[in-house]
C-alpha cells in the first residue's frame, strides 16, 4: 500500500514532460515485448483465439441478446444446428449458440479472477516463507502441506457444501484450491532468487525488506509465476466446469459451459452436439491461456533476450 | 584528523546448532577521513566477515557478535536498531561487492538500479528529474556514457558492470566505503582502470575506503594503513610503509610476501606457505600460525602472543621477525 502511495506521488511530481518521455519508453518496451512474442507462431494463434473469446464475452449482448439463452420454445427441443440455431437447441428449445456464447462470460471471468487471487496470495505467502526462512517458513509450510493432502476438486467440493453454493462460493472453493501449489512454486523460485548477491547489493544500499521482495525478488521469479498463473487459468477454467458439471457450482438456467455440460449428458446419444460445442470452447479457452503463457514467459524474461 | 571509523576488539561467529565458526576475534583498527585500509589475508581470514560486520549484514539466523563496538562516526553501529541501520547503509556507509556478474538485479535498467541508493536515501528531497540527472553524472563519473542507464545489465561487460556496482556505492557521496576485493573477477587491464578510478574518486568526496583484498600489489597502490589478517585476527598493523619497509614483522607477513613471484630474482619454483589455515571451529591453544612458522618454539605452541608494538606499528608475535622491509 505505502509502495503505491510513493509512486503516486513520485508520479505527480514528475511532471508532464517526464510523463510523456516515459511513455515514449513504455511505448518501445512494447514494440521489443511484441516482436520477441511473436516469434513464437504458437502463441501467436494463442493470442488469436483469446482475443476472439475475450471479444465474444465482452460483446456478448451485441452477438445475441441474453433474452434468447432463457427463451424456452416448446416446438424446437433438440433440434440439430441450422441457420435459426447456429448450435442447435437443448431439451427446452433454448438457443445453444446463445447460452454458449453468454457462458464464456461466467467461464473467462471464474478463470480469471480465481487465478489472480491465487496469485497474490501465493505471491505473498510464498515470498514471506522464501525470503524469512525460519519460524515464518516453518509456519506456513505446515499450513500448506495439510491443504496439499486433499486432492484439489475435493478441496473446493468441501468448500462449496460448507458455504453453499452460488457464484461467489464457486471463485472462493477454486481459489482456495488453487493456494498451496501457488505458494509452494513461488517459495521455491524465491528461495533459489533470494540467495543471489543482487539481494545483498540491494541490502547493502539500505533498501527494505519490502522493497526487496517487491522489486528484487518477485521480478526475479516471474518467469515461472507467469507460466504457473496462465496455465492456472485453464486448470480454474476446467474446475469451474467440472463442479458445475457435477451440480455444485454455476446453477441453471445460468449458461455456464460446465453447466451446459452437465445438462447435455443425457443426451449424448441422441443429441451429442449438446456436449461438442460447450465442450470444444472449454478446450479452446484453456489451449490458449497455456499458449499465451508459454509465449509470455520468452518474450518477459530479459535474460533470454537475443 | 578525526576519526570516521574505529572497530575495537570485534568478534564475530557463525553460530549453528552443529558447531561455532570463529570468524573474526577480537580485531582493532581505526580508520581517519580520506584514509585508505587493506585488509589482506587469505581465503577464510575473516575479511569479508568484518565487512558484513560493519555493514550490519551478517546472516541473521547463524552470525553473531559476542564483543566488540564499532564506532563509526562516534556512534556504536553494532546498538542501532535496524531502521536506523538502514538509513546508515547506502547513504553513509557503503559496500562495492567481489564479482560484477552477479550483482546486478538483472530485471531493472542499471540507471534505475543506481538511482535506487539514492531514492532510499533522499535526504535533500530530490525531485525525480534531479534524481535521473544526478544518476547520469554518477554514470559519467565512473566513464559510462549516459545513455546506456536504459539498459539492462546483461547488455554491459564485467568491467562496466563494476563500474555500475560502484556507481551505486558511490551515488549517495558516502563517507565510508568497503571495498571487498573489488578487482578480483576482472583482468589486469582492467583492475588498473578500477583502482585507479577509485583512488581519484575517493580524492575527490575525501570518501574513507577499506580494501579488502589478498592482492598486495592492490595494497602497495592505493592502502595508507595495512591490516594483515590470519584466521579471524589481525596479525601485523601499521601504516604502508610500516609493512611493506618496516622493521620488525610477523613470520606470516613474510610468507606472505614471499610467495609472490619475484621479477628480478631467477627461481624456478614459487614459495608457499606450507600448510592450511586452522580449524575454524576449534580455537587452539598459543599462536595460531605455529603449525606453519618455521619459527615456531615450545612456547608459540603453549601460550598466545603478546602484541608488540613499535610507533603504532602492531605485531602480534612472540619472536617477531627483526628485519629491514619484507622481501
Amino acid at each position: 500500500m505505502h509502495l503505491l502511495i510513493r509512486v503516486l506521488k513520485q508520479n505527480m511530481r514528475m511532471g508532464v514532460g517526464a510523463v510523456n518521455r516515459q511513455k515514449s519508453r513504455t511505448r518501445e518496451q512494447f514494440r521489443e515485448f511484441w516482436r520477441r512474442y511473436r516469434k513464437n507462431k504458437s502463441a501467436v494463434v494463442g493470442l488469436i483465439i483469446l482475443v476472439f473469446l475475450i471479444g465474444m464475452a465482452l460483446f456478448a449482448d451485441l452477438i445475441i441478446p441474453y433474452s434468447k439463452c432463457v427463451e424456452q420454445v416448446g416446438a424446437e427441443r433438440l433440434q440439430l444446428p441450422s441457420a435459426a440455431h447456429f448450435f442447435g437447441t437443448d431439451e427446452f428449445g433454448r438457443d445453444l449458440f446463445a447460452r454458449v456464447v453468454h457462458g464464456s462470460r461466467y467461464s473467462l471471468f471464474i478463470g480469471v479472477a480465481t487465478s489472480l487471487m491465487a496469485l497474490v496470495a501465493g505471491a505473498i505467502l510464498g515470498a514471506s516463507a522464501g525470503y524469512f526462512g525460519g519460524m515464518v517458513d516453518n509456519i506456513i509450510c505446515r499450513i500448506i502441506d495439510v491443504f496439499m493432502c486433499v486432492p484439489p476438486i475435493l478441496l473446493s467440493l468441501a468448500v462449496v457444501a460448507a458455504i453453499g453454493t452460488s457464484m461467489q462460493n464457486l471463485i472462493i472453493a477454486i481459489t482456495i484450491s488453487c493456494i498451496p501449489g501457488n505458494v509452494r512454486l513461488i517459495r521455491s523460485v524465491v528461495l533459489t532468487v533470494a540467495e543471489q548477491d543482487y539481494v545483498e547489493v540491494a541490502r547493502s544500499y539500505g533498501a527494505s525488506n519490502a522493497r526487496i521482495i517487491f522489486r528484487y525478488v518477485l521480478p526475479n521469479a516471474m518467469g515461472p509465476i507467469i507460466v504457473n498463473t496462465t496455465m492456472a487459468i485453464s486448470d480454474m477454467i476446467l474446475s469451474a466446469a467440472g463442479l458445475s458439471f457435477i451440480g455444485m457450482g454455476i446453477q441453471p438456467p445460468s449458461p455456464e459451459w460446465g453447466a451446459l455440460l452437465s445438462a447435455a449428458q443425457s443426451y449424448i446419444f441422441t443429441s451429442p452436439y449438446l456436449l461438442f460445442f460447450p465442450g470444444i470452447f472449454i478446450v479452446l479457452s484453456s489451449l490458449s491461456f497455456n499458449l499465451v503463457g508459454d509465449g509470455l514467459t520468452d518474450a518477459l524474461d530479459p535474460k533470454l533476450k537475443n | 584528523m578525526n576519526k570516521v571509523l574505529e572497530v575495537k576488539n570485534l568478534s564475530i561467529q557463525y553460530k549453528t546448532d552443529l558447531e561455532t565458526v570463529y570468524a573474526v576475534n577480537s580485531i582493532s583498527f581505526s580508520l581517519n577521513a580520506g584514509e585508505t585500509l587493506g585488509l589482506v589475508g587469505e581465503t577464510g581470514a575473516g575479511k569479508t566477515t568484518t565487512a558484513l560486520g560493519i555493514m550490519g549484514l551478517l546472516p541473521e539466523r547463524t552470525g553473531k557478535v559476542p564483543s566488540g563496538e564499532i564506532l563509526f562516526e562516534e556512534k556504536d553501529l553494532l546498538t542501532l536498531k535496524e531502521q536506523d541501520m538502514m538509513k546508515i547503509r547506502g547513504g553513509k556507509i557503503s559496500m562495492i561487492f567481489q564479482d560484477p556478474m552477479t550483482a546486478l538485479n538483472p530485471v531493472l535498467p542499471v540507471g534505475k538500479q543506481i538511482g535506487e541508493a539514492l531514492l532510499l536515501h533522499n535526504t535533500e528531497n530530490l525531485s525525480n528529474d534531479e534524481i535521473e540527472k544526478k544518476v547520469e553524472e554518477t554514470l559519467e563519473l565512473v566513464g559510462i556514457p549516459k545513455a546506456r542507464k536504459v539498459e539492462y545489465p546483461y547488455q554491459f561487460s564485467g568491467g562496466m558492470r563494476q563500474r555500475v556496482v560502484i556507481a551505486i556505492a558511490l551515488i549517495c557521496n558516502p563517507n565510508l566505503l568497503i571495498a571487498d576485493e573489488p578487482t578480483t573477477a576482472l583482468d589486469v587491464t582492467i583492475q588498473a582502470q578500477i583502482l585507479s578510478m577509485i583512488c581519484n574518486l575517493q580524492r575527490m568526496y575525501k570518501t574513507s575506503v577499506i580494501m579488502i583484498t589478498h592482492d598486495l600489489g592492490v595494497v602497495a597502490e592505493t592502502c595508507d594503513k595495512v591490516a594483515i589478517m590470519y584466521a579471524g585476527e589481525i596479525v601485523e598493523y601499521g601504516t604502508l610503509g610500516d609493512i611493506f619497509t618496516g622493521e620488525i614483522h610477523h613470520p606470516y607477513t613474510i610468507g606472505l610476501f614471499n610467495s609472490l613471484p619475484s621479477l628480478t630474482k631467477d627461481s624456478h619454483r614459487l614459495h608457499p606457505i606450507e600448510g592450511l589455515m586452522p580449524d575454524p571451529t576449534v580455537k587452539p591453544e598459543g599462536c595460531w600460525f605455529a603449525p606453519r612458522c618455521k619459527y615456531c618454539t615450545e612456547q608459540c605452541k603453549k601460550q598466545k602472543p603478546p602484541v608488540v608494538e613499535e610507533n603504532g606499528h602492531q605485531v602480534r608475535c612472540h619472536f617477531p621477525v627483526h628485519q629491514k622491509g619484507v622481501e
